[in-house]
């Protein structure tokens, strides 16, 4: 059945192509898009878990600092869903990697795309911190490289 | 963070002030396709110890991250 999805979904693909490509081997070519996926989910998990690192760690600096009466508490509350929205988007782009239900480039690339909006947003939420935000801009400076990087690598890779 | 993501993410950017600034010419067309070229190749890489991803590895990747998120939700979700 998984194959026969392939197929399906190298049909699509190559029909929608300006010019049709040159014929090969059915299973050969099979084989090289089930291989491109995989190595494009991977490195796409790796990247979401890697920032989800960096994440984690804002967060505690946070979590202690607010705990500690450093940062103003509409600012913590603002943070607090800010963070949330960021888990819940990464979870959501991990889950719809993994579950291998996307099979083109620009399908990968539109699940990763949300978590990008809400590590911004984080960004935007960490700018009123206060006596902390010092001490997590680099962090979350290194957050957004990654998820830039999760986009950009996306960003022509529709016609695959 | 990795350094060749870094690189290449900047790399991108200045590419693309350029072509905000000045337009696309064809010397930065070529610097784009470049980069491009480049991009793709590194989402499809393999792993870091250089072995072809697996669905095991992808799951292993994906554990540590529901953990990592589970953490962060338990840590923000009704303070």
């Amino acid at each position: 059945m998984r194959r026969l999805a392939f197929v399906l979904a190298l049909v699509v693909g190559l029909s929608s192509c300006a010019s049709l490509p040159r014929i090969q081997p059915l299973p050969a070519e099979i084989e090289a898009v089930e291989t491109h996926l995989t190595a494009a989910t991977g490195n796409l998990q790796q990247l979401l878990t890697m920032a989800a690192r960096v994440a984690n760690t804002v967060s505690l600096i946070e979590d202690e600092a607010a705990k500690g009466g450093v940062v103003p508490p509409a600012a913590d509350a603002a943070f607090d869903r800010a963070m949330v929205a960021y888990a819940d988007a990464s979870d959501a782009a991990s889950k719809g990697l993994v579950s291998g239900a996307r099979k083109t480039w620009p399908e990968l690339r539109a699940l990763v795309e949300p978590v990008l909006a809400r590590g911004q947003a984080l960004i935007d939420a960490a700018g009123q911190l206060g006596a902390i935000k010092g001490r997590v801009t680099n962090l979350l400076a290194q957050l957004r490289d990654l998820l830039s990087a999760a986009v950009g690598e996306f960003m022509f890779g529709g016609a695959r | 963070m990795n350094p060749q993501i870094l690189a290449y993410v900047m790399k991108l950017i200045a590419v693309g002030v350029q072509v905000k600034n000045g337009g696309l010419t064809e010397q930065l067309r070529a610097e784009l396709s470049a980069l491009v070229a480049e991009g793709q190749q590194s989402i499809l890489e393999p792993q870091d110890d250089g072995s072809p991803w697996d669905e095991a590895a992808i799951l292993r990747w994906k554990a540590e991250h529901d953990t990592l998120t589970a953490q962060i939700r338990d840590r923000h979700d009704g303070d």
